[in-house]
């Protein structure tokens, strides 16, 4: 019986990132577009979910991205005007923002094996791995649509009470939870 | 540091929303021009930042950076991490 196995791998060269369809164009576009140009200009840091089919004897017979997300540094900013801060407090933490995560649509809807899911898993233990190499100690997502909030709040998000919909998480507690 | 304001923003309006400003300002006792400007140039400054930083409630903030190395309780979180592994590194 064929079946497939998943990776998730750095953007490299030599993926068909135009065959990706999630559903929402802006997405597309922006793994297709931009992606490369993120990773090469070193504003953004972009994962591909990668699925392999194999035959009956395990041998592969194509791959395709199948998923991705982006990760950048941020500054997350206490939003509050500069003439009440005092002496000393604290006014910013370094962390990181989880900019973009998205699935195909091949792989969207299947309650049982929760792709999204897995794939925030792998986003969150990649931020880990980067928190513990280089600082940062909070994650943030931008939901981009309300409809996502939920989702998001569902998997231990907690909202930053900011001007927008970003949401946020500690890195401890995704440690504590996932390692 | 004073700042020699050299430049003008002029916008043409509608009649409630010219009042909803007046009316706005002088709660605030600052004039209407003080009262615009300081309102574009704070959503000015958040459009521009968005990429880069993250605005966080003063309070919410406060919460966080008190207790940044523990851990928060999360259903969610420990739900998540019981789903089987299916992704490869």
């Amino acid at each position: 019986m064929s079946s497939a196995s998943y990776r998730v791998v750095k953007l490299a060269p030599g993926f068909d990132l135009g065959a990706f369809d999630c559903g929402e164009p802006s997405y597309n576009e922006w793994l297709a577009n931009d992606g490369t140009r993120a990773v090469e200009s070193g504003s953004a840091a972009v994962h591909l979910l990668v699925e392999t089919s194999t035959d009956e004897d395990d041998q592969p017979t194509g791959e395709r991205v199948v998923g991705y997300f982006a990760i950048c540094p941020t500054l997350i900013v206490r939003d509050d005007a500069p003439k009440q801060v005092r002496r000393g407090m604290l006014r910013s933490a370094p962390g990181w923002l989880l900019a973009k995560l998205a699935l195909d649509r091949s792989l969207r809807g299947d309650t049982e094996r929760q792709w999204g899911r897995q794939l925030l898993r792998e986003a969150l233990l990649t931020i880990i791995a980067a928190a513990d190499l280089g600082g940062g100690q909070v994650i943030v997502v931008d939901p981009d649509n309300a409809g996502l909030i939920a989702w998001y709040a569902a998997n231990g998000f907690l909202s930053t009470g900011g001007p927008d919909l970003r949401m946020y998480m500690k890195v401890a507690t995704a440690r504590a939870y996932l390692q | 540091m004073a700042v020699t304001k050299t430049r003008r923003l002029e916008l043409r309006t509608d009649e409630d929303t010219e009042q909803l400003v007046t009316d706005a300002a002088a709660l605030l006792h600052v004039s209407k021009t003080a009262f615009v400007e300081d309102a574009v140039r704070t959503a000015a400054r958040r459009v521009i930042a968005r990429s880069d930083v993250t605005l966080m409630d003063l309070a919410v903030f406060d919460s966080m950076m008190s207790a940044l190395d523990r851990p928060d309780e999360s259903t969610g979180l420990a739900d998540l991490a019981k789903l089987p592994k299916l992704i490869d590194r």
